[in-house]
């Protein structure tokens, strides 16, 4: 019985963390503290596991769990520059669906877009999300406007956006 | 509909932390008062999400820290104020959860998720790390045997709880299936290296090794030698010969084995020799294990060698950059240990001096190798807090030292001097750092447009100067790299000795020591061949921000209007 819980927990708990990560990831900004609420949420959802009704979603139950974990860590979470209310933190979690889609998959497929972005704009994105450099920063490094380095990563952001959702799209068409 | 778009624009700067106060205001009440505003966020905010787990590879590993399991032993656990609360047997699952969750149910958890996880995922034999992470890859590289000297850890064996799940879900942690075909795309250009690797894994560093493989490394050599590739190449696999011939049966070379085996080990993993290579895996495990050897409990390399700071960083450096290629997960506490010295070193204006000492005097020239270590370790993915912060702070450090004038920068203070080759060393930890275009970096490269390669009027330190200036030269690409380029491969080719190694032509500097001399002929052949690998050694910092983009390839492309 133990060992079962045990087993049915960290099958559900692996094939999620890398959502809940990313769902914790776009509330809480620092990566530093993400990574601590994830660690936290963890223990929380085996503590609760027994709440937990298998007839429905894990990630929709984890999700929620989290998103309270979030709240109860405003406090702590206040140091960063932004965070959002109670209220526009529980709209989020509403209208976060389970994806279709393994986030690995995913993953595969922004590599792969990645690896088509030509050499500057994806400079661009190593600076901001593999240096983690601020916007400021990278103004000043490539002697640009802020404004013109926002408009820029918005609009990578966006085509890597579609250009993910194309390339599953199409593997699904493949695949079925 | 308009809402919509006011939303979009509000996420997107969101996510590039530019909402102000306010803005983030009209945002909540955006979200809370139209779902698809919320849909939307949750959207575009997973792709941001998504984007950063690519890069940062090292995050995407949860990692159950073992400093509570001191208190699960079964002495402390009687000690505690749940005892006299505690069934003491059986242990059913009720009772766990009943009694147990307080201290003891967290130490119960990180343990079960600990074991289960490393079970399921590595594989990887308890007792040899303090700390494990979860790696959803492939192992292809060899394995270092369990080091004797690693900490040993004891699991609880008297806990019933942590026995291993015997049926593990292994489906859902499979490594993803990687596509045959992102191997036939072979790069067109080498800036695509740090993205289509023909090792398409995260155990190559995407940026700081794009050409640690023979096909890239040839592709490097061809587009960035100008026609002396053949030429280098010859000249540095006779130096990787030397090395093995002369290496100590202990793994090292001398004198100053750290800081030379370091060196040694540095210009191997620049080759793409890894322990798993034919010709010198061996010769690359030893210098590794002979490096984590030398590494005391503070977490330094050599504490006796004075000036110790120097010494430090290198085998500091090459350990980084031995784990970022190899992913052997033994050393990437090493590598943590090791960096962590390094920032706790910093003075508190960026600085450092010898042996770490928190005085007024700092020194560029130490600060030069301290950087190329905080970098590789932070490319390898080593997670101390402080790393970033200890390589921005470098470079405000580095910056107070410039001579406005001139454009170089000095040795200690604005009385000592400034020489080129103090003055490669502060642009490439700028360059290093991210500040390759800043003002300050551009004004050393003018700086240096006098420096010559030349073995018959070397500067004071020949080898050292030319290690760094040829590396800011290629950083900085354009016409002041071809300029260097069509000197210093020529000269060094040529002056290589017919045994494979290098003389440092220091003894005709003018200088009454002939300094670099002393340091003997593993320094020179290391520096020189680390220097003849600039090619494929790194990705130039921001060489394309320089350079118009590629044309889209294919209608798969993606059309990007750039800055």
């Amino acid at each position: 019985m133990n060992e079962d819980r045990q087993q049915d927990f960290l099958r559900l708990f692996l094939r999620h963390q890398e959502e809940l990560r990313a769902f914790i990831g776009s509330l809480v900004r620092d990566r530093h503290m993400r990574d601590d609420i994830l660690q936290e949420s963890a223990l929380v959802l085996w503590r609760k596991f027994d709440e937990y009704d298998p007839a429905r979603s894990f990630g929709a139950w984890a999700r929620g769990v989290t998103a309270h974990k979030i709240m109860q860590s405003f406090d702590r979470i206040k140091r960063c520059p932004l965070q959002f209310s109670p209220n526009a933190t529980q709209a989020i979690l509403m209208a976060c669906q389970d994806s279709r889609m393994d986030i690995s998959e995913e993953q595969e497929a922004l590599q792969q877009c990645l690896g088509n972005l030509p050499d500057r704009s994806r400079n661009l994105v190593s600076m901001r999300y593999e240096q983690g450099l601020k916007l400021r920063e990278i103004a000043e490094q490539t002697a640009s406007s802020l404004d013109a380095v926002h408009k820029t990563l918005s609009r990578i952001r966006q085509l890597l956006r579609k250009c993910v959702e194309d390339r599953l799209a199409l593997e699904q068409e493949m695949g079925s | 509909m308009n809402d919509l778009r006011h939303a979009d624009e509000l996420i997107e700067k969101y996510l590039d932390d530019l909402l102000s106060p306010q803005e983030l205001e009209a945002l909540e009440c955006l979200l809370v008062n139209d779902p698809d505003a919320a849909r939307l966020f949750n959207q575009k905010a997973r792709t941001d999400q998504l984007i950063q787990t690519h890069f940062i590879k090292s995050a995407a590993d949860v990692s159950f820290a073992l400093d509570e399991t001191v208190k699960s032993t079964p002495a402390s656990r009687g000690l505690s104020g749940f005892a006299d609360h505690i069934t003491p047997s059986p242990w059913s699952w009720r009772t766990l959860r009943d009694h147990l969750w307080g201290p003891a149910g967290t130490v119960l958890l990180h343990i079960v998720l600990l074991l289960a996880l490393i079970r399921i995922v590595s594989y990887t034999p308890l007792q040899k790390a303090p700390e494990y992470e979860v790696l959803l890859m492939q192992q292809q590289n060899t394995e270092l045997d369990p080091l004797k000297d690693m900490p040993e850890w004891d699991p609880p064996s008297d806990l019933p709880e942590t026995t291993l799940p015997t049926d593990l879900p292994v489906e859902a942690v499979a490594p993803p299936e990687v596509d045959a075909q992102d191997f036939a795309e072979a790069p067109t250009d080498f800036g695509a290296f740090d993205v289509i690797n023909d090792v398409q894994s995260v155990l190559i560093m995407e940026k700081l090794a794009p050409g640690r493989t023979d096909k890239a490394r040839q592709d490097a050599l061809g587009v960035h030698s100008g026609g002396m590739g053949r030429h280098t190449e010859a000249a540095v696999l006779r130096a990787l010969e030397w090395l093995k011939a002369n290496q100590a049966p202990d793994g090292s070379w001398g004198p100053n084995k750290p800081a030379m085996t370091g060196l040694a080990l540095l210009t191997f993993l620049a080759h793409g020799e890894t322990t798993g290579s034919g010709n010198y895996g061996d010769t690359v495990e030893k210098a590794i294990r002979y490096i984590i050897s030398q590494q005391d409990d503070s977490g330094r390399f050599c504490t006796i060698n004075q000036p110790g700071s120097y010494a430090h960083a290198i085998a500091a450096y090459a350990i980084a950059e031995a784990y970022g290629m190899t992913r052997i997960s033994s050393l990437k506490p090493i590598m943590e240990k090791s960096a962590q010295v390094v920032i706790d070193g910093q003075q508190p204006g960026g600085g450092w001096d010898y042996d770490y000492k928190k005085v007024a005097r700092r020194d560029t020239s130490v600060a030069g190798w301290q950087m190329q270590a905080l970098k590789a370790a932070l490319i390898a993915g080593a997670e101390n807090r402080g790393l970033r912060e200890a390589i921005e702070k470098s470079a405000t450090d580095l910056k107070s030292v410039q001579d406005p004038e001139t454009g170089r920068f000095y040795y200690t203070d604005k009385s000592s001097h400034k020489s080129d080759s103090i003055t490669a060393v502060a642009v490439l930890s700028l360059q290093l750092a991210g500040h390759a275009t800043t003002r300050e970096a551009r004004a050393g490269l003018d700086a240096l447009g006098a420096a010559r390669c030349d073995w018959d009027k070397p500067p004071e330190w020949p080898m050292y100067a030319w290690y760094y200036i040829t590396q800011a030269r290629f950083h900085e690409g354009g016409p002041g790299w071809t300029r260097w380029n069509n000197q210093f491969a020529r000269a060094f080719v040529q002056n290589q000795n017919k045994d494979g190694s290098w003389t440092s032509p220091g003894e005709k500097s003018g200088s009454a020591q002939g300094k670099e001399l002393h340091l003997g002929p593993v320094y020179s052949t290391t520096l020189a061949a680390l220097t003849l690998q600039v090619y494929y050694r790194h990705l130039p910092t921001y060489k394309s921000l320089a350079v118009e983009p590629t044309p889209a390839q294919s209608a798969q492309d993606l059309k990007v209007e750039v800055l």
